[in-house]
Order: structure tokens, then sequence, then C-alpha cells
């Protein structure tokens, strides 16, 4: 079950990813995104992270795409428009950093402990999961990733919320601060510069 | 191959099917007769009768009207982009329909030792699942305006789009307040907590009543109803976003609107109301979980018709007034209010509210 849902997920992932990129429409290329983050999130849910998938939904869909989607609808760039040839010179650089990514990926998930760890929804348990999800055919725990109605399977497993917020405030305290100095940074400028100057008007 | 299937485990989806089932019949048969109801309360608010030809005090309204819709030619605009001008609907009715998985509507109870539960799914994070698919009926809306090919509903899309993320702010800080009171964002649990205590949250003074407050405009403005209904300024825009719709598809945008009202009034009842409050702990168990669900609909009905009294009432806001009412009062006010809830719920940590 989990597994046929992952290669449903996995192949539109790559379907929508690719339509994205090569879609001239901007319009499509975003609605094309959107549905790349939602195969993501479902990524998430077959690893037992509701808290990332919930959390990658509402940010990406549901906040910066809109804001994207309001942008495009704003300059009303509806029509196809030609490849900038100023910026073909790019290409190579783009495919050799893709070829970078895959390998990097390759050599994490080709390392990684093919046990499913008990850690709080680390990279390495989901690469582990990912690479090998047909390698146990008999889970001790059921799918954990399956959500049964009663209450008793157990909060530890469902979630990580908890020990999410718990690493956050203690162990990366100071990175999480600086984050959110930065983007507070960041809005203060993006205040600045929309502001009317006194000046011009 | 699928000795690994466990029997309960198939159980609970068909269980999971059967309940999605009836919970989305239930839906879009409760928008069938809301709007007859809105019809017939806002005939009487402005003194007359409103629709009473078709059948028994026009009880058959809703079905007239389905048939209508759904044998209306459908058109799309020539200049239309038909991909995206198909899809729109679909995009702001199916979030619409999904919300309610997560939304208890009464205690869990054994059944011949069987449990018998009253929501869909009981996920870890169901109000962070709440809002995130909310913020996607925004889409439906966005889409139908850009694929109109059509000025008004351009206008109307970006008015949807840049309202339901503002008021989608204010909205969050309100609920996380409750969040805070709770401890959990798990809504089952948030309702437990209320019942527990005997205490809606919505009289937790004086911050529950705020954030109770601040929560109810904000859903109002998320669901695009009036005194909020700007996409669809039918002075200004036409029709707003769905001016180009017709048949079928202009009725999923209403469908939508509909189900998305049950849906915020049901978030407010589960998080300010106590949900089946007071229907739990003295009745005992299995009396509670029968009861609790009647208690629940019944502060439903009281939403819907709170939210059909609030459009025949109240004239619509400027676009600008608009913003500025969610921008520089609703949202600051909210964020105070979840400070003010974060020091008393840090100073009295026992769980004991100190101002009741």
């Amino acid at each position: 079950m989990e597994f046929v849902v992952f290669v449903i997920a996995a192949a539109v992932a790559v379907a929508a990813a690719l339509m994205m990129v090569l879609q001239r429409n901007a319009m499509y290329s975003a609605l094309f995104l959107v549905l790349t983050f939602f195969c993501i999130a479902v990524f998430y849910v077959l690893l037992g992270a509701f808290f990332l998938a919930v959390v990658q939904v509402a940010v990406y869909a549901g906040a910066i795409m809109v804001l994207m989607l309001f942008v495009l609808m704003l300059l009303n760039v509806a029509h196809p428009e030609p490849a900038d040839r100023r910026l073909a010179f790019l290409k190579p650089f783009g495919v050799i950093a893709a070829l970078v990514l895959v390998i990097e990926l390759a050599v994490a998930v080709l390392q990684a402990p093919t046990e499913p760890a008990a850690a709080v929804g680390g990279a390495a348990t989901g690469a582990a999961r990912q690479a090998t999800p047909i390698a146990r055919p008999a889970p001790a725990t059921p799918a954990p990733a399956f959500p049964l109605p009663p209450e008793g399977v157990g909060a530890a497993e469902v979630g990580h919320t908890q020990a999410l917020a718990s690493v956050l405030f203690t162990r990366f305290l100071l990175p999480f601060e600086v984050t959110s100095i930065l983007l507070l940074a960041a809005i203060l400028g993006a205040t600045v510069l929309a502001r009317k100057r006194p000046e011009t008007t | 191959m699928f000795d690994w299937i466990s029997w309960n485990v198939v159980l609970a989806v068909i269980a999971a099917f059967v309940k999605a089932f009836v919970v989305v019949n239930a839906l879009l048969v409760a928008f069938a007769y809301m709007t007859l109801t809105e019809r017939k309360v806002m005939g009487r608010m402005q003194v007359r009768y409103g629709p009473n030809r078709v059948g028994p005090f026009g009880l058959l309204q809703p079905i007239a009207d389905g048939i209508k819709l759904a044998f209306k030619e459908d058109v799309t605009p020539s200049q239309a982009n038909i991909w995206v001008h198909t899809i729109a609907p679909i995009m702001a009715l199916v979030p619409a329909l999904i919300i309610f998985a997560v939304i208890p509507i009464g205690p869990s109870l054994l059944i011949a030792d069987q449990p018998w539960t009253w929501y869909i799914a009981n996920i870890n994070v169901s109000y962070l699942y709440v809002t995130a698919v909310a913020s996607l009926g925004v889409y439906g809306l966005v889409l139908a305006g850009w694929a109109s090919n059509n000025k008004y509903s351009l206008l109307g899309g970006l008015r949807a789009s840049a309202q339901m993320i503002s008021y989608e702010l204010a909205q969050a800080a309100a609920a996380l307040t409750v969040v805070i009171l709770a401890g959990s964002i798990n809504l089952y649990e948030i309702v437990e907590q209320q019942n527990r205590s005997l205490i809606p949250y919505a009289l937790y003074l004086p911050v529950g009543l705020v954030a109770f407050a601040v929560y109810l405009i904000a859903g109002v403005a998320e669901t695009n109803r009036a005194p909020f209904d700007l996409p669809e300024a039918e002075g200004e825009l036409g029709a707003g976003f769905h001016t180009e719709y017709s048949g079928f598809k202009w009725s999923m945008f209403f469908m939508a609107e509909y189900v998305n009202m049950v849906n915020v009034s049901a978030i407010a009842i589960v998080l300010f109301l106590g949900g089946w409050w007071p229907a739990v702990p003295y009745l005992g168990e299995t009396v509670a979980g029968i009861v609790g669900p009647i208690f629940f609909l019944l502060k439903l009905a009281l939403f819907m018709f709170f939210f059909i009294w609030l459009r025949s009432t109240l004239p619509r806001l400027r676009f600008d007034r608009l913003m500025g009412l969610g921008w520089k009062v609703l949202f600051p006010v909210a964020l105070v209010n979840l400070m003010v809830t974060a020091v008393i719920v840090a100073l009295w940590p026992t769980g004991v509210w100190p101002f009741i």
C-alpha cells in the first residue's frame, strides 16, 4: 500500500517537475510547481512526518505560490514568451549543477543505513525508507504512516511536532533566531522599498 | 503477497471510505438546503416570503435549482484558457470538502465493544491541516479569475487572493490563542480539554472572547461572504471571478462557498465553543457520544443563521477599508491577544484560568 502510493506520487512528482521546467507559460509552470509540492507532501506523510507535510502545503502551496500567482496575474504574463537569448550561456551550468545534485543524492541514498532508525524524522531515515520501500514485506509495526482512527496508536510515532519544537528551541535556538532576524530584515527592506518617498509625491 | 495486510487496517480503510462518502453527501445536501434557508430567511428579514412555490413551503426549490443548473448550457469564453477554466471550480470545491475529514463532531464511544469515532481522521496536527487545506481554496478563485480572460474576473481573482491571504493571518493568530490554552494542535484534544474543564475557550475572559471575535470576523472574510464579498461585488465587477461561469461549474463555486461556511463554523465551534459541550462528561460516555453530535449540529445551525443575518444586515466594505481592517485592526489585536495569552499561561501553568 505504502509502496503503491509512493510510486504514484513519485511518478506524478517527476512528471510535474518536468512539465514545470518545460512549459513556456509562466502560469502553467507555477501550477505544476504546486502539484510537485503536493507530491512532496505525500512523501512526508508516507514517512510519518505529518507536521512537515502540512507545513509544506501551508507555506509553499498555500502562501508562497499564491503570491507568485498574484504577481503573475498583476504583470499579466499570460502569453508564452520567446526564450531569452541573453541567458543561453547559463544552460551548461544548469546541466552541471543538476548532475552534481544527482550524484550527491545518489551517494547520500547509498550510504544511508538500510534499517529505518527511530530517529526524529531525519533525512537519513527518509532516504533509507524511500530507497528500500519493498525490501521489508513484514514491517514490525503495520505501516506507522497509516493513521488508524482509534487513539491507541500512540502519540510517539505520529507527527513529531513536540520533538521538533523542543529541538528547535534548545539545540538549534541560535540558527532559528538568526533566521527570524533575517526574515525581519527582509520585511523591513520590502517596506522601505515599497514606501512612497516624500519628495517624489 | 498481501499477508502483511492486517484486517484491522482494511476495516479502518473501509470505515473511512464510508464515513467520507456520508460526510461529503451530507455537506452537499446541507449546501442545497442552505441556499433555500438563506433565501427564505433573507426574504423574511426584507418583509417578503421568499421561495414558496415549489413543493410544500418551497422545500423542493433546491432540487429544481439543481436540475436547472445541471442542464444549463456550460459556456466557456472563446478566448478563455479551457484547461484552467475547467479545473478552477474543482480546485475551489475539493479543499472545502476535504477539510471536514479532521473535524470531530462528537466524542468517541464504544458500540458493542467496537470503537466508534465521530471523525474520519484524527491526525496529530489536525488544526494545521485545516489551515493548510483552507489556504488552498484561494487557488480556485484566482485561477477562475485569470482563466476567464475578462478584466472583471481578473480583478475579482486578485481581490480574492489579497483578501484571503490577509485574513488568514488574523484567523491563524486567533486560533493559536486556543492552541496555547489547550497545549495541543489536535482538534479532538482541544475539544476534550474544554469538556474536561467544563468551560469553552470563548469564555476564557478576556483573551478567549477577543480571539473568538477575531476568528469569526476573519472567517467571514475567508469565505468571501457579505459584508466581505469583494471578489464578487456585483456593483463593481459584474459577478467578479465567476462572471464567465455558468451551469454546473458556476454551481461548484457556490458549493465551495457554502461548504466553506460550514467548515469555518465547525472549526469555530471546535476551537471556541467546546464542540459537543455540554454533552460530556456527566452524561456518561455512551449517552454523550450519541447526544454530543446533536449539540454540535445545533451550534452549527446557529452559526449558519448568523452568516445569513450578517448578509442581509450589513453593507459591503470598500476594498481599502477591508485591507485596513485586516492588517491594521484584526491582525495586531490577534497578535497582542496571543502574547497576553502566552504570558498568562506561563504565569499560571496549573491549567486553572485565573479570571473566571
